[in-house]
């Protein structure tokens, strides 16, 4: 099993320990995963503005990858949505992709939509599959809650992005659980973290962090479980600030979830990155039953 | 050399000398994430190695006119702060401190900014909201946003008929080459589901029109007042009006568009 990595930005100036632990927990399942140095960022910030450049930066990655002969496996919940929606305008318009591949051409890129998009908990769910992952973990956790936040731009616009059900996904939940601990139940799971908004409207951007933390915490979770650098900034770095105001409570630590899986897998705290995170997230090791 | 303990002669010293020792080797624009934005816009100064020969000039007492102003404050802006030139300067220079640095001096100083207005803007709120003066870390958005909302208090002023018989030329506005708006039948699931409207007491005020009116107002081709309102700028992009619309109207994509439209007629 091999694929593309995609960094995006965030990741490798501001949350590293992502990419460190999906890299030892695929390591450990027998994944290949590929450097591409040429990748550039997915778009997504573009969109606002400029949807030509949007289109054009995803669709540069795309076809770096389709010439390496590789999906890809994606890390961001937003470079996700917007590989994925390039890639969905790309197909209905083809005036925009004859467009798009002139550009590519003088890099001796093309894009003919031959590779798959893949986020990284698609591939753990559909490729490597819940039974084998089953059988990888050594231990397990007992008595720990998980809010799961599931990422708008996976989710959603359902037709384009194709992760899961868009009213009752259960990937996350599923992969939450094979580890001992239960998923919580909790109203705002599908709910927007925020993110797109830091830095645009930081007071509205920190009300959806807020309002998300207290529903998790209301759920019962001791932590909330995060597949995304936008997501797990926000419950991270923008939470810290938030927990400056005693009103917003005790914060509420994000676990990224390949740290949460790689912990049952026997890797190394380091490796995993668990120090790195902003907010302590030691206490999770009080979850697993003494041996 | 800490941004905030050392002494300001110290760091401006070390601006100087890290200026002086860029030999415009150009690693840090082949390894740009942003290099396919600088296709797309045309605009050099995205390229880091083109931003520090235009910052050396600077230094050097060149003076600029409007237009390179406004080209150097978008390159400096359109930045996804990946950090990778600083990885890849074989010169070692801090070249991510620089853009920080030079950032809030020409937002300063310059014409309003729409870019400020996208998720460019996620590294400044997440790391200089906290270290710059509270007013000068918003003057920008404020300013970006008043241009950005054109005629938007006229046209709402309840006192002035709304003009039924507005002429668009064809294919002129981006928001409306796409017509999913069309299939509205004002429901207001749009409206119902979103987050931002849920998070006020009095939304119509502070987002100034809705999901569902903006969708009725391109309708009745009112595609100014539709780019005008704060809703647009104020959208978190969730997707999910458009995944609760009955009648498949794509309403978050509708709203990039008219973001799309408002940008483009503030740049002519």
């Amino acid at each position: 099993m091999k694929f593309a990595l995609f960094h995006g930005c965030n990741i490798p100036a501001r949350v590293a320990q992502y990419a460190n632990a999906t890299e030892a927990v695929c390591d450990r399942l027998g994944i290949e995963l590929v450097e591409i140095a040429d990748f550039n960022c997915c778009g997504y910030p573009a969109r606002n503005t400029d949807d030509r450049a949007f289109v054009l930066s995803a669709a540069k990655n795309l076809a770096l990858a389709e010439k390496a002969g590789l999906d890809l496996l994606v890390m961001c919940k937003c470079c996700y949505g917007s590989l994925k929606k390039a890639e969905y305008v790309l197909h209905q318009n083809q005036d925009l992709k004859a467009d798009i591949n002139r550009f590519l051409a003088k890099e001796s890129l093309q894009y003919q939509n031959g590779i798959q998009v893949n986020h990284l908990l698609s591939v753990l769910y559909h490729a490597v599959g819940i039974d084998r992952l089953k059988g990888a973990i050594s231990k397990t956790y007992s008595g720990l809650q998980i809010a799961v936040s599931y990422g708008c731009h996976a989710l959603r616009p359902s037709n384009v992005t194709g992760f899961d059900d868009p009213v009752s996904p259960r990937i996350f939940d599923e992969l939450v659980e094979i580890t001992g601990a239960f998923s919580v139940d909790w109203t705002r799971k599908l709910d927007c973290c925020g993110a797109p908004l830091t830095g645009i409207n930081d007071r509205l951007a920190m009300d959806m962090a807020q309002k998300k933390i207290a529903s998790a915490r209301e759920s019962g979770a001791h932590f909330i479980c995060t597949a995304c650098p936008y997501t797990h900034l926000q419950f991270d770095v923008v939470q810290t600030r938030l927990a400056t105001n005693p009103e917003n409570g005790e914060p509420l630590a994000a676990i990224l979830y390949p740290q949460l899986l790689g912990l049952c897998l026997g890797i190394d705290q380091k490796a995993l990155g668990i120090s790195e995170n902003l907010i302590d997230l030691s206490g999770i090791n009080s979850f697993f039953m003494a041996e | 050399m800490d941004p905030v303990t050392s002494s300001p002669a110290n760091l401006v010293t070390r601006l100087i000398m890290e200026l002086d020792a860029c030999t415009h080797c150009g690693s840090c624009s082949l390894n740009c994430s942003a290099a396919m934005v600088f296709e797309a816009a045309g605009n050099e100064y995205i390229l880091p190695s083109e931003k520090m020969a235009f910052l050396k000039n600077l230094a050097s007492g060149k003076k600029l006119d409007d237009r390179q102003t406004r080209a150097i404050q978008e390159g400096v802006y359109l930045c996804t702060n990946c950090d990778r030139c600083t990885v890849r300067c074989p010169s070692g220079i801090r070249l991510k401190d620089l853009w920080y640095s030079v950032r809030e001096q020409l937002l300063a100083g310059g014409p309003p900014l729409a870019h400020v207005l996208t998720p460019y803007s996620f590294a400044r709120g997440l790391m200089i909201r906290e270290t710059v003066p509270v007013d000068e870390y918003t003057r920008p958005i404020e300013t970006a946003k008043q241009a950005l909302a054109g005629r938007f208090v006229d046209l709402m002023n309840p006192d002035i008929p709304i003009p039924l018989n507005v002429q668009t030329k064809e294919g002129s506005q981006p928001a409306i080459r796409d017509n999913t708006y069309a299939h509205c039948f004002s429901c207001q699931s749009c409206t119902t589901v979103c987050p931002v409207v849920g998070n006020y007491d009095n939304p119509e005020q502070v987002v100034g029109l809705m999901p569902h009116q903006i969708m009725c107002c391109l309708g009745l081709g009112l595609i100014e007042m539709a780019a005008g309102a704060q809703m647009i700028w104020d959208c978190l992009t969730c997707y999910k009006c458009q995944e609760n619309c009955p009648q498949q109207v794509e309403v978050c994509d509708v709203l990039y568009r008219l973001k799309n439209s408002a940008v483009e007629s503030i740049e002519r």
